[in-house]
């Protein structure tokens, strides 16, 4: 009996000394749906004022289905997160992490299998005390390669506000794959060339590249993108859509190398006679 | 540059298909009442190809809204052909047969001039239709005046069709009237098509 008092007392004792922290940290809840689970993550376990603070929805699919990026590709939707936030607090966009080219038949998706967290950057306000109740409703539509499924959940994240630390998600923020910066050495153009937009980087030794673009209608999303080595680096040949919606001035999105990065680029597509 | 074009050749769909300005390819369909359906049959007139699954959520949309039927009904009743067209391929978990087609037609109370059988999924290829639903105008010399999408709020929820811009509507409108259609060309939305 002494012993379990001791440690009812140890516990208590390591409570107070940290702040409550053991009682408040994060509370979520975590919705089920047919095919998927959904709730709200945070990157630390107290948000502090006046900074801001990483948030993800973290939606984890069954083996065999699939979410949607910002572009879904041939067909899709992406995921979409109505944010219900305490006064003072606003949410960013959804910084995408980096998307997977699903084939489905002959066509092709961009999305995500399994497990994914889909971040935004949460402004938390200088006057912010007590506890944060961060809610959202998601909105996914869900697919494996025969069926696709709109479902949805009522989410909600609260947080004490105050320093608090890395969260037990943590590791799982640091793990998501979001799009570099473009290095510097890379020198990038591109141009027009009948039904294709070829890619010249300079500097790159790269063996495999594929581009996703942010826009639909740009790009025949199932194709394959050849790779050629130049002089000076590699030419990635990308086919356009043959139905191209608005003008393709832009190569704007993500290239993806083989190796699991990942680079954001907005290369202006210069039209330009027949070459070769 | 011969090794970049042999390698084109593998692109999952024809590079040219479905392009707005470009011939519509011709097909001979199955029908779900029965008999074979050539689009050039229907040469002289305009025709709106419309690709369905009852399986998908995006069509349930518009067909549990009416608005795909009241389309249908609107512009068929002013001489243009509307031609429905599944190519969820045979064997699919959503696969329909004609009979099963006609019945869910008639279920919907569509105004469709034929619902069409592509199990094989070559007219859908040779459109490079990708989403069901996914819209066609082809125009009385057969030439392809509108492809994309049915409008421009990609959701699963009937209530957005109140607020939605009908591109398929816009069209046929300006068609109509003899004009060019001011968006020819837009972006698809719902579910792959099951080739």
């Amino acid at each position: 009996m002494k012993t379990r008092y001791f440690v009812v007392l140890a516990v208590v004792a390591a409570v107070l000394l940290a702040g409550g922290w053991w009682f408040l940290a994060e509370r979520s809840n975590v919705v089920v749906t047919d095919h998927a689970e959904a709730e709200l993550v945070a990157a630390r376990d107290g948000a502090v004022p006046d900074q801001p603070l990483l948030v993800a929805l973290r939606l984890k699919a069954k083996p065999g289905w699939h979410t949607y990026w910002r572009n879904p590709g041939d067909s899709g939707q992406p995921t979409q997160i109505e944010w219900k936030l305490p006064s003072g607090f606003s949410a960013s966009a959804i910084r995408w992490p980096v998307p997977e080219r699903l084939p489905i038949g002959p066509l092709a998706n961009y999305g995500y299998e399994g497990e994914v967290l889909l971040p935004v950057e949460i402004r938390v306000p200088a006057d912010a005390k007590g506890i944060a109740t961060l809610a959202a409703r998601a909105n996914w539509l869900i697919c494996d390669p025969d069926h696709c499924l709109p479902e949805q959940g009522d989410l909600s994240l609260a947080l004490p506000i105050g320093a608090g630390g890395p969260s037990k998600w943590s590791p799982k923020f640091d793990a998501i794959r979001l799009p570099q910066t473009v290095p510097k050495a890379w020198k990038l153009t591109a141009r027009r060339e009948g039904d294709r937009v070829l890619l010249e980087a300079e500097g790159i030794r790269e063996v495999s590249l594929l581009f996703f673009p942010y826009e639909e209608g740009k790009v025949q999303h199932a194709a394959p993108q050849p790779l050629e080595r130049t002089a000076k680096g590699i030419r990635l040949a990308i086919p356009v859509s043959a139905q191209p919606v608005g003008e393709f001035t832009r190569l704007h999105g993500i290239l993806a190398t083989g190796a699991g990065a990942a680079f954001e680029i907005d290369v202006p597509v210069q039209r330009l006679k027949e070459a070769s | 540059m011969k090794k970049l074009l042999a390698l084109a050749l593998f692109a999952a769909l024809p590079a040219t298909a479905g392009t707005v300005g470009a011939p519509a390819p011709d097909f001979a369909l199955e029908n779900a009442a029965g008999g074979i359906v050539k689009l050039s049959q229907h040469r002289g007139k305009y025709v709106v190809l419309e690709w369905v699954n009852p399986e998908c959520p995006y069509v349930r949309k518009h067909y549990g809204s009416a608005n795909m039927q009241g389309l249908q009904k609107t512009y068929t009743a002013k001489n243009v052909v509307w031609l429905t067209i599944n190519s969820t391929r045979a064997g699919h978990p959503e696969h329909k047969p004609a009979a099963e087609m006609s019945s869910w037609m008639k279920k919907m109370n569509a105004g469709a001039s034929a619902t069409l059988l592509d199990p094989k999924g070559e007219a859908g290829k040779a459109y490079g239709a990708r989403t069901t639903p996914h819209m066609y105008i082809v125009d009385p010399k057969g030439t392809l005046v509108y492809a994309g999408g049915i409008d421009d709020k990609r959701s699963t929820d009937p209530e957005d069709v109140k607020t939605a811009k009908n591109y398929v509507r816009a069209a046929m409108e300006e068609l109509l009237a003899g004009k060019p259609v001011s968006n020819a060309s837009t972006a698809p939305y719902g579910c792959s098509v099951k080739y």
